[in-house]
């Protein structure tokens, strides 16, 4: 059996070369962390396990911006799109990196200078609100996840009976393009049910936008009437906003609930490498800087047109760059690229369209091979089918890139009797006091107790910490006595089981 | 390591044992891969180490988004994929 070790380094990619990598240990630093920034970390460390990884973001949990339109309609909370960052298996170290100084090659941060070989960028957008008068920034922009997501879902839930909430969309290029629209959609949902007099409206500043007939489809479907969308050659674009009011170059839109998209831009870090140009450019081989050698840039920062700013396009850059960045400090070249991208849209919980494209590195630049979209006129069962495939996505994605769980399927594990049954000896949420056990301490605020990796060794093999805990261990496979034979050689919990169930745990805080 | 607090199936085909011709490429797109299939998923199956040619068949399926992946593949990468995918271990 061949180690990762011998096995990436048959595969031309691994760190066989010890002059290179085992006896300095280069040092990567990766600024960011989310779908790109964690990507990246966890494949360094997973095609170089003794590199040096260190992961610089100030939080503890990245909040993901795809499905976080559905906790605007009400249909998943924040903690579902909640991804822990210390799971992803480096050093995280929780504080501000200010800038990189590609000369020493150092990057600044609140806690001090951390020296690098090689820097991944991965720091997202920033947004700007150039062409735009008046109070843009009273609007919620709700295009970083977080308090900004429920201000925006509680002021749609509470919007009077027939208001308008509006979307005022921003020209290309900007992060997860068909969002606004999904958004537009999803918000349609929640108003048909509870506020059916309502309407939505879509100011955009421009004129065609990603899946555009998939989704005037799906509004004619299923809510005729209720989504108008405004194109910039019919006075779309936004250029003013005040308290109620939208206003364009020849209309103004009374506005009873606005969500105002700024225009973006690389974020502030990046932007020393960007060329005056507001995106960076990089060698799509290695997505290092054409202008800082070291300095690598992923994810939504860059112009990686023809590829879109999206979650799996950074997660998809990342994986390219990590195995880059291991070949280019053995001496090696880097791998031969083939990117892909894969963007699910719902217009409603059970209603998914997709768009997938293939590309390929012509040169240093990005091309794009094939790609296409839902077809059009596709049965509902078709939708509800790629509805659920989008699903599925995001639990995938996310294990991927910051190695947690699934949350949600790990509270239907804790409570299984016949897998997890935690209330056989704990208290969990939601449990009168007959229905759980007392043997073991309370689970209601786990979360604030211990961190995700303890609680996943704790659940895995509970005697490692304590050795006479009566917890059984849900990741033993062997040291059974006389187990069954159906049994023999399993674990209780799989391990995507016990990251589900971790998953969950860590979200018990003690809140609602 | 990170495969040793939180396993993932990527973690199983780096991990896994090299047995085919393995290349990065391979191995690369075989990531990509990951980004939606995993043995926990509901309706997007898990890759019970495809053949080239269970691989290549994707590219006639209608109604996913394979079909418009596979086109994009050619029979070299599909055959480095297949080798790569062959190394996973079960979810």
């Amino acid at each position: 059996m061949l180690n990762r070790r011998r096995f990436l380094a048959s595969a031309g990619v691994g760190i066989a070369a010890p002059a290179a990598i085992g006896a300095a240990r280069p040092r990567v630093v990766v600024v960011g962390g989310g779908f790109g920034g964690a990507t990246c970390a966890r494949y360094l460390s997973h095609y170089a396990p003794r590199l040096d990884v260190t992961l610089i973001d100030p939080a503890a949990t990245f909040i993901a911006c795809p499905m976080s339109n559905r906790v605007i309609a009400g249909q998943l909370d924040l903690a579902a799109i909640s991804m822990p960052l210390d799971n992803v298996g480096t050093a995280h170290v929780r504080t501000t990196a200010l800038a990189v100084d590609a000369d020493r090659r150092t990057v600044a941060t609140a806690a001090g200078d951390v020296p690098y070989d090689r820097v991944v960028l991965a720091p997202g957008v920033e947004f700007h609100y150039d062409g735009i008068d008046g109070e843009p920034r009273q609007f919620p922009h709700a295009w970083k996840a977080g308090a900004e997501t429920l201000a925006l879902r509680d002021a749609l839930k509470a919007m009077r009976p027939g208001g308008v909430f509006a979307i005022a969309v921003p020209d290309n290029p900007y992060r997860c393009p068909p969002g606004p629209y999904e958004r537009a959609s999803l918000a349609a949902q929640y108003l048909y049910r509870h506020n059916p007099r309502a309407k939505v409206l879509i100011l955009d500043a421009k004129d065609d936008f990603t899946k555009r007939t998939l989704f005037q489809e799906a509004w004619q479907a299923l809510y005729p009437g209720m989504i108008e969308w405004i194109p910039r050659a019919e006075s779309g674009a936004v250029v003013a906003a005040h308290r109620g009011r939208f206003i364009t170059d020849f209309n103004e839109h009374r506005v009873d609930v606005g969500n105002l998209i700024p225009p973006q831009r690389a974020a502030a870090i990046a932007r020393p490498f960007d060329g005056g140009r507001g995106w960076c450019e990089v060698d799509a081989r290695t997505f290092e800087s054409r202008l800082a050698p070291g300095v690598h840039i992923i994810g939504d920062a860059i112009n990686a047109a023809p590829m879109p700013k999206s979650a799996f396009a950074a997660n998809n850059q990342a994986k390219v760059c990590a195995a880059a960045i291991v070949a280019l400090l053995n001496g090696r070249p880097p791998p031969a690229p083939l990117l892909m991208n894969t963007c699910y849209s719902l217009a409603a919980a059970d209603y998914g369209f997709s768009v997938s494209g293939v590309y390929d590195v012509r040169g240093t630049r990005i091309a794009q091979r094939t790609g296409g979209q839902s077809d059009l006129g596709a049965p509902p069962i078709i939708r509800q089918q790629e509805a659920r495939y989008a699903v599925d996505w995001m639990h995938a994605i996310t294990r991927d890139s910051f190695g947690v769980g699934d949350s949600a399927r790990g509270r239907e594990v804790a409570f299984d009797r016949e897998r997890g049954d935690c209330a056989i000896c704990h208290e969990l949420p939601g449990l009168d006091a007959t229905a759980h056990g007392d043997v073991g301490p309370s689970l209601t605020r786990v979360g604030e107790r211990l961190d995700a990796r303890t609680l996943r060794q704790r659940i895995a093999d509970p005697r490692r910490d304590n050795p006479t805990s009566v917890m059984p261990a849900y990741a033993k496979r062997q040291g059974f006595h006389r187990p069954a034979p159906e049994h023999a050689g399993r674990s209780v919990l799989s391990r995507s089981e016990l990251d589900d169930v971790t998953a969950y745990l860590a979200t018990l805080r003690g809140e609602g | 390591m990170v495969a040793a607090t939180c396993a993932t199936p990527s973690d199983a085909i780096v991990a896994g044992d090299a047995q085919g011709a393995v290349t990065p490429n391979g191995i690369g797109i075989a990531g990509t891969c990951m980004t939606c299939h995993h043995p926990a998923n509901t309706h997007i199956p898990w890759l019970e180490r495809p053949t080239a040619a269970a691989i290549r068949a994707q590219a006639n399926a209608e109604g996913t988004v394979m079909h418009r992946l596979v086109r994009g593949l050619s029979d070299a990468e599909i055959e480095a994929v297949a080798a790569a995918l062959a190394q996973a271990p079960e979810g």
